[in-house]
């Protein structure tokens, strides 16, 4: 494989490091946080409790206090359900898919988007409670045993739905941790006894002695899940696609579905990651593990993912055109022109043109043209969602019905809850978990460097 | 083994936590049965034990509008007065429990009598199509005849009614009941 | 959570005493009644035959009541008025009971404030104000006829009282053409039903004018197409404004505002009338009006041609020619041959006797002047409804006592001393004669609810305070009744001896609800038309008139506007302000609700850069009023137009919102009938850069071909005798087989007898709305509040789509679509609902299950009609309009989905009442009526059993006019509509078609689209 000839670290870089510098360096983000950390965290927990208060609000007074206008009854909060859901994807993909094709450049990125992933899908798992309209009886949706003689109906894609999110989540969370194991045991290794770190570490450490058996035992079960996860990675999304694709509404209802929505949150994924990146390894002088070669092979996922998006809006308009409905064409048509345009030319410009940047390589290893990109990135996939369903159903079949929505302010406020809530999972993981895995940076040392080579020959 | 004995906790606590969502879940399908006190105090002792027990006066007698009407009626007071012009009680308990009626009647005072059997309000529940499908009284009331102060004896939950339903090949469509 | 409580309390008790508690455990008290009540079974709704006092129609109506509580109004069958139907007014009558703000009972002003009063003092301080009054008193009622309207006559003779009758829709000119031509001042029989061709100018008998529920029956029985696709009546409206009557027209004449009548001169000149219209060649009637001869002529030979009937009135008979305009429409009646067939001259009806607007005019002088010292209002709210110029209220200060009988605190209640409330028509006794030989009883549904007390009774009180000998009754007192009877109701049975003399006969007419005879001897003296000045006619009465123009004053040149005042259909002159529902009923023509509007035409609202919601002030010569536009298509661009009724300083929380337009008109009369000139002015128009979100229904007002609302032409019918092509190709390109009766009737458990349907049919629906007030009414449908209707969050379980479509000759057609759940047989809403809370029942019903309901809206977005709800919050029903919730519809609350439901409570008592007839008993065809079918007065609506080939849904369903909405999508519907019918015209409209030049005006007003 065309990774593996060029090994992650230069020589003389490579003569320098030793594994000792390797888990001091990564345990140094362990150390004491300063004062940038509490003034992010402090930050996040503000918005934390906006969003919070929010929610008790629309709880308290109805889903009124919301900007619902029918026939838009699916506003905001889908979107940012389905942008989290998008988010949470490339974490699996980076670790799971590129560890299975052997892509060395993941190892230094992997634990991020895998916690990423974890953290997102937390995050997305909110929304469907958010968005009820008696989130009291939100248990009706659990198939359990009840006196009513009743059970929920397996036909709507909103149960499929808690199944693939459900799954995905213990998945993605297991994965995380079976890959934490070894270097949690590092961390475990190096902090005074009788901390509460200390205590932490050996209990989730499972034991472990880095014992030739545990490796061997520990590499089954990380190819394992890493087999097991890649699945879901199409499957996740492709269900909450359903979600839309399964209804008739013009502009939902289309083949095209799953595998856009895949490649839509891959891209959303990878950009997510870059954002997280570039500022880490800034913070935590990671520069000699995260370098602009992996930031270029990121750019290049993001470049492949955007065309396919780019590729699946063209095919819209393209059925729009061929279906003969005159539905559909209405709301493709009213899409580019109409009423929610001004969102529609966001989405296309940042999920299309702006990343055609990434042709030239010096943007893609400069790091703030990167970390401009995927921040348009984000933004412009937001925005994907926030067209297909608000704009979808602002001008479906009635014309009787059609209108204008418009959010408000405890949208946001949920909103921006939202990006808090995650945001203040990640502050924390990177304190308390080693943000990048150890033993397989060693394992990418110089001489490590030929048995492995020796072994993925012995293997295929 | 030392790893076992450091899950425990964390595994007794997520399955407790699961246990008592289901059981809250399950509370909330019983909440009528739980939230209606069973055997409330009435505004007047009022001995169904002497009138249907012992006097054998039929149900439909006070209960007028059963088997007609969706409400099974409560008899105006002056049904009660009908006869306890005339019935001042055996016992100086019964005297003392008539005369609080007396009184009710003499304020024309209507005697708010304390709910025994309620249905959440979304439910419509019409007496008239069970009591002509001949489903007996008793049934859901319990023998009321042998009962000092009237109990609720049937949990009048959606399980108990759908059970009766599908027994007697009543129809079990959600909008039979609830619309 | 009262309202809940309230429901199973009701459902339990006679006295209502409430107890707070959970919605979902129910009340905690059984209330029983001290003596039990002889025709009140709990659980049993016990029915009232009364009158609905709403407007002067004197419509019949059964009360439905649930232990003692009013909960519906439907019609009275035997009424020959209304005929078991009833307009959007009738349906929320019981909110006018329930009135939360209605007065708790008697009131005195004491020191600035009002002061509660007991009524004996109140009684005695009216006794004596009158008694020490040392100039003239007045009784100043609306409009009343019937035994009350004897009682106020008798009374204030007795008492030396001058009774002054003012109704702010009195028909004055109609009154005083007919004195002059006829020499009899009533407003004739009109026979819609029995005409081939009605023309109408002005008159908008289909809304608002004289008795429109019975001519919205007629109509549909004139206009409908004659089986086996043979002819229909053919109807054209000739005013400025599309209003919605015009929107039901063939063809619609746009004629400048104020020259109607000349259309009507010129043909009946064409008809050789000759007289007044000889001057009026077609050319030149075309000239003024802005029609074009050739119509002219073609409606004239039409008229000539056919059974025809012209009908005079509306926004045509409010201008300074309203007189002129009047007798021109008599004059046509009479050229064609009208006169004694389709139009009978009999004694008139309820219109006759109400006051002019001169008659006000004159009492304000005499106010003014001093010569009045007390004045009693009984009915009526001048100071709401008459322009500020006129100075009433000012005038009103001069009179030493005031004393007001309404209900509710209006604008004419809140100048008064003594508040004397008078119970709610609901609680009332009392009569009303619809018409010369027709009797309607006004009988209490319960027993009031506030302290209130029958007028006539306090009148009567008054008089026995005074113990004054009672002077020689007027000949117009009937046989039996006298001011010496104890009360009113003895009064009032009394006045009915002759009739329903001993008790049985008595009981009996209770039951029926109406009296229908011969002509009474009291019935002439209706037709004098009292309440002006003096009864005999002043100078300008018998004025000779001549025919023109009506001239408008005001600003002239381009951002000058005449300004169209019309009587809203729900609002009509404003008494129904205060009632929610009415104030959400989408207006037929804007679809808009819970204010006031200014309708302005598309080319003028590109020109100033008007969309809708963008306010406006409208200047008149005498005022101006702020308003946001609504653009629509159906107003001439040399016009603006503003509904009537609303922007109430008092009445009510409800009433305050939207202004009242009155404001810019002159305080002048029109010259001949004495009656208030509303087509007077023109305005200028500015904006005022404000902008506020549109409160309209609407979002489209084109259907964008598809499909929704599908027309044939009358000639393919008759050509193709069956099988009509749809005119949307694209649209209706079925996908599929064809979506048939069998198909819909399979949609349904194979063990049940039923799979509910509808047949709607879109020709006759006239956008009335009444079905959507009934329907509000019947399943518990809550109002929302302007705020939240701006977000399109009304709760309407069934709307009217009020499309437009340009026609080749570039007239306006317009196509009314009742929309509501369509009972799918493939319904896209069931599969998606995560926990059954909406599945497809063994009846066919697409049932929703409240309580299930967790609120994901899934269902909503996926249903392609969009006729789903969801209950954004909790509604309030501020107490006590929670009285009037029907007990056997649940309320829902905040977060939960609904939508029509077929009214399944009416289908289940059904099943269970057929039961007693036999065990396995199936419900016959027409056993029992949807809320909205029931009132629906063109019967555009029939419900019924899709799987009984012979019921009557069955049989439409299967005609060749049906179709069904979105076939394509394959959801199988139950509802299935039947075209409407175009080119009733026939060979005229292909005239029309060959040559568009000369109907530049109708154009004219057509373009400018309407929203999109």
């Amino acid at each position: 494989m065309e990774e593996t000839a060029r090994p992650a670290m230069t020589e003389g870089r490579a003569q320098a490091t030793v594994y000792r510098r390797v888990t001091a360096d990564v345990l140094a983000t362990l150390e004491r946080p300063g004062l940038g950390w509490f003034a992010l965290m402090a930050l996040v927990l503000t918005g934390l409790a906006f969003g919070a208060l929010s929610w008790i609000y629309q709880i308290k007074n109805g889903l009124g206090v919301a900007g619902y206008v029918p026939p838009v009854f699916w506003a905001v909060y889908i979107t940012d359900f389905v942008f989290w859901v998008g988010i949470a994807h490339s974490g699996t993909l980076i670790s799971a898919i590129l560890f299975l094709f052997r892509a060395q450049f993941r190892t230094a990125v992997y634990r991020i988007s895998e916690t990423m992933t974890v953290f997102a899908v937390m995050t997305a798992g909110l929304f469907p409670l958010i968005h009820l309209g008696r989130v009291w009886y939100f248990y009706y949706l659990i198939p359990y045993p009840n006196e009513r003689l009743l059970w929920p109906n397996f036909r709507s894609p909103l149960v499929w739905d808690f199944f693939a999110i459900s799954t995905y989540f213990t998945i993605s969370s297991l994965f995380l941790y079976i890959g934490l194991i070894p270097d949690i045991a590092a961390a475990r290794d190096r902090a005074i006894e009788g901390t509460w770190r200390h205590r932490l570490y050996s209990m989730l450490s499972l034991g472990w002695q880095g014992t030739d058996r545990q490796w061997r035992h520990y590499n089954r079960a990380y190819l394992f899940l890493a087999g097991l996860a890649t699945p879901l990675v199409l499957s996740v999304h492709s269900v909450v696609s359903w979600d839309f694709a399964m209804a008739i509404v013009p502009g939902w209802h289309s083949t095209i579905f799953a595998p856009y929505f895949v490649a839509g949150a891959i891209f959303s994924g990878v950009a997510m990651v870059i954002t997280l990146l570039v500022p880490l390894r800034k913070v935590f002088h990671l520069e000699d593990y995260i370098e602009s070669y992996h930031l270029d092979r990121l750019a290049r996922l993001l470049l492949l993912t955007s065309l396919i998006v780019f590729y699946a809006y063209a095919v819209e308009g393209f059925i729009a055109w061929y279906s003969g409905s005159e539905f559909e064409r209405a709301v493709f048509w009213d899409r580019a022109t109409g009423q929610y345009a001004w969102a529609a030319w966001i989405m296309y410009s940042c999920n299309c043109f702006i990343p055609m940047a990434l042709w030239s390589s010096r943007v893609r290893t400069s790091w703030f043209w990167m970390f401009i990109i995927s921040i348009f990135v984000n933004i412009g996939m937001w925005f994907e969602r926030f067209v297909i369903i608000i704009q979808s159903l602002a001008h479906e079949f009635e014309p009787y019905m059609w209108d204008y929505y418009r959010p408000t302010w405890v949208e946001w406020g949920i909103t921006v809850g939202s990006f808090s809530w995650f945001f203040m999972w990640f502050l924390i993981f990177i304190k308390v978990m080693p943000s990048m895995a150890i033993a397989e940076l060693k394992e990418l040392l110089p001489p490590k460097l030929k048995r492995q080579k020796e072994k993925l020959e012995g293997r295929a | 083994m030392p790893m076992a004995s450091r899950l425990r906790r964390p595994i007794l606590g997520t399955l407790s936590v699961l246990a008592a969502l289901v059981s809250a879940a399950c509370a909330e399908d019983r909440r009528v049965d739980i939230l209606v006190e069973k055997a409330p105090e009435q505004p007047v002792l009022f001995y169904h034990t002497i009138h249907a027990g012992q006097d054998q006066i039929p149900c439909a007698y006070c209960h007028f509008s059963a088997d007609r009407s969706e409400e099974a009626g409560i008899p105006a007071v002056g049904t009660c007065m009908g006869c306890h012009r005339f019935i001042q009680g055996s016992t100086p308990e019964f005297q003392q429990n008539i005369q609080v009626l007396m009184e009710f009647a003499a304020d024309s005072i209507a005697i708010p009598w304390v709910r025994v059997h309620s249905v959440p309000t979304f439910v419509q529940f019409p007496h008239k199509p069970h009591v002509r499908a001949g489903v007996d009284c008793a049934e859901c009331h319990g023998d009321v005849a042998s009962m000092e102060v009237v109990e609720r004896v049937a949990p009048l939950t959606m399980g108990w009614c759908i059970d009766c339903h599908r027994q007697r090949g009543a129809p079990d469509d959600c909008a039979t009941c609830h619309y | 959570m009262e309202r809940r409580d309230f429901l199973k309390l009701a459902g339990i008790t006679g006295a209502g005493t409430l107890t707070a508690c959970d919605q979902k455990v129910g009340p905690k008290y059984l209330i029983p009644y001290l003596v039990p009540h002889e025709d009140v079974t709990p659980g049993i709704p016990t029915w009232y035959a009364s009158t609905c006092r709403e407007c002067p129609a004197g419509c019949g109506t059964h009360v439905k009541t649930r232990e003692g509580r009013v909960i519906k109004l439907e019609g009275n069958p035997e009424s020959p008025v209304n005929r078991g139907k009833l307009c959007a007014r009738g349906q929320a009558a019981h909110q006018h009971l329930y009135d939360p703000d209605r007065l708790e009972g008697p009131k005195r002003l004491d020191g600035g404030r009002y002061v509660d009063g007991s009524w004996d003092d109140s009684v005695r301080a009216l006794a004596e104000g009158i008694a020490g009054a040392s100039g003239e008193v007045v009784l100043l009622t609306g409009l009343q006829t019937g035994t009350l309207n004897r009682f106020y006559d008798e009374w204030a003779a007795d008492r030396g009282v001058t009774r002054v009758v003012y109704e702010p829709f009195a028909h004055e000119p109609i009154l005083e053409a007919h004195r002059r031509v006829f020499g009899q001042a009533s407003i004739p029989a009109y026979d819609i039903a029995g005409a081939e061709f009605v023309i109408s100018f002005g008159a908008d008998f289909l809304e608002t004018w004289v008795s429109p529920v019975r001519y919205s029956r007629d109509w549909a029985a004139m206009h409908a197409v004659k089986e086996p696709g043979g002819p229909a009546g053919v109807f054209v409206a000739v005013e400025p404004r599309l209003s919605m009557t015009a929107s039901n027209a063939d063809e619609w004449l746009a004629a400048k505002p104020g020259t109607e009548h000349l259309v009507a001169l010129a043909m009946a000149n064409v008809l050789g009338a000759g007289g007044e219209s000889a001057g009026w060649s077609p050319e030149r009637a075309a000239e003024a009006t802005g029609v074009p001869a050739e119509k002219i002529v073609e409606m004239a030979h039409r008229f000539g041609g056919h059974r025809s009937v012209a009908l005079p009135g509306g926004v045509s008979t409010q201008h300074a020619q309203a007189t002129a305009a009047a007798m021109a429409v008599a004059l046509l009646n009479q050229a064609g041959g009208a006169v004694g067939d389709t139009v009978r001259l009999s004694p008139s009806t309820s219109g006759a006797v109400a006051g002019s607007y001169r008659a006000m005019a004159d009492l304000t002088a005499r106010m003014k002047a001093g010569r009045i010292s007390a004045i009693l209002f009984a009915g009526t709210n001048p100071a709401y409804a008459l322009p500020p110029g006129l100075g009433f209220t000012d005038a009103l200060k001069q009179v030493g006592l005031r004393v007001s009988f309404d209900p509710l605190f209006t604008e004419t209640a809140s100048w008064c001393h003594l508040l004397l409330p008078d119970h709610t028509p609901l609680e009332s006794w009392g009569d009303w004669e619809p018409e010369a030989g027709v009797a309607s009883i006004v009988q209490p549904a319960m027993t009031p609810i506030r302290d209130t007390r029958a007028t006539a009774d306090v009148l009567l009180a008054v008089r026995r305070a005074a113990a004054g000998e009672p002077a020689a009754a007027p000949a117009t007192a009937p046989a039996g009744a006298s001011l010496e009877a104890e009360s009113w109701y003895d009064y009032l049975r009394a006045a009915w001896s002759d009739r329903a003399g001993d008790e049985q006969a008595w009981a009996a007419l209770l039951k029926a609800g109406v009296w229908t005879g011969a002509v009474t001897a009291a019935a002439p003296a209706v037709a004098t038309p009292s309440g002006d000045a003096a009864g005999a006619p002043t100078p300008a009465e018998s004025a000779p008139l001549e025919f023109g123009p009506a001239e408008f004053e005001g600003p002239e040149g381009n951002d000058a506007f005449h300004l169209l005042l019309y009587p809203q259909i729900a609002m009509y002159d404003g008494r129904n302000a205060n009632q929610p529902w009415l104030q959400e009923l989408p207006d037929p023509a804007t679809t808009s609700s819970w204010h006031t509007w200014v309708e302005v035409n598309g080319k003028v609202a590109e020109r100033l850069e008007l969309e809708d919601g963008d306010v406006v002030r409208l200047e008149s010569p005498y005022g101006s009023v702020e308003a946001p536009v609504i653009v629509y298509p159906g107003v001439r661009s040399d016009t603006v137009a503003m509904p009537l009724g609303r922007g109430h300083a008092r009445m009510g929380r409800y009433a305050k919102h939207g202004v009242n337009p009155v404001t810019l008109l002159p305080p002048v009369s029109e010259i001949h009938s004495g009656a208030l000139a509303y087509q007077r002015v023109r305005v200028s128009m500015s904006k005022t850069g404000a902008w506020v979100e549109p409160l309209k229904a609407q979002g489209s007002d084109s259907q964008h071909g598809r499909g929704i609302a599908q027309a044939v032409p009358l000639a393919e019918i008759i050509a193709a005798n069956g099988h009509a092509a749809d005119d949307h190709g694209e649209a209706a390109a079925h996908h599929g087989e064809p979506h048939t009766r069998e198909r819909a009737a399979a949609d349904s458990g194979n063990t049940s007898p039923y799979r509910w349907g509808m047949a709607i049919s879109v020709d006759s629906c006239i956008g009335c709305n009444a079905c959507v007030a009934a329907c509000s009414a019947e399943n518990n449908l809550p109002f929302v509040g302007p705020e939240r209707v701006a977000k399109s969050r009304q709760m309407h379980w069934i709307r009217i789509e009020r499309y437009f479509e340009d026609r080749p000759d570039g007239d306006l057609e317009t196509r009314h679509v009742p929309m509501l759940c369509q009972h799918c047989g493939a319904a896209p809403c069931e599969p998606v609902c995560p926990v059954y809370a909406t599945y497809h029942n063994m009846d066919g019903l697409n049932v929703q299950v409240y309580n299930r309901c967790v609120g994901t809206r899934y269902c909503a977005n996926n249903c392609p009609y969009k006729v789903r709800y969801f209950n954004w919050f909790n509604y309030e029903w501020p107490e006590p309009l929670n009285w009037g919730l029907n007990p056997d519809v649940t309320t829902r609350e905040v977060g939960v989905m609904e939508k029509c439901s077929y009214c399944v409570q009416r289908i289940n008592a059904a099943k269970i009442a057929i039961k007693d007839e036999a065990p396995d008993a199936v419900i016959p065809d027409g056993y029992f009526q949807t809320a909205c079918q029931q009132t629906c007065p063109t019967d555009a609506i029939t419900f019924g059993n899709l799987k009984d080939p012979a019921s009557r849904v069955a049989r439409l369903a299967e005609g060749p006019l049906a179709y069904s909405v979105f076939e394509h999508l394959n959801t199988r519907p139950a509802n299935f509509y039947l075209r409407q019918v175009t080119g009733r015209m026939g060979a005229a409209a292909e005239v029309a078609r060959a040559e568009p030049e000369p109907v530049a005006a109708g154009a004219d007003t057509a373009a400018g689209g309407g929203g999109e």
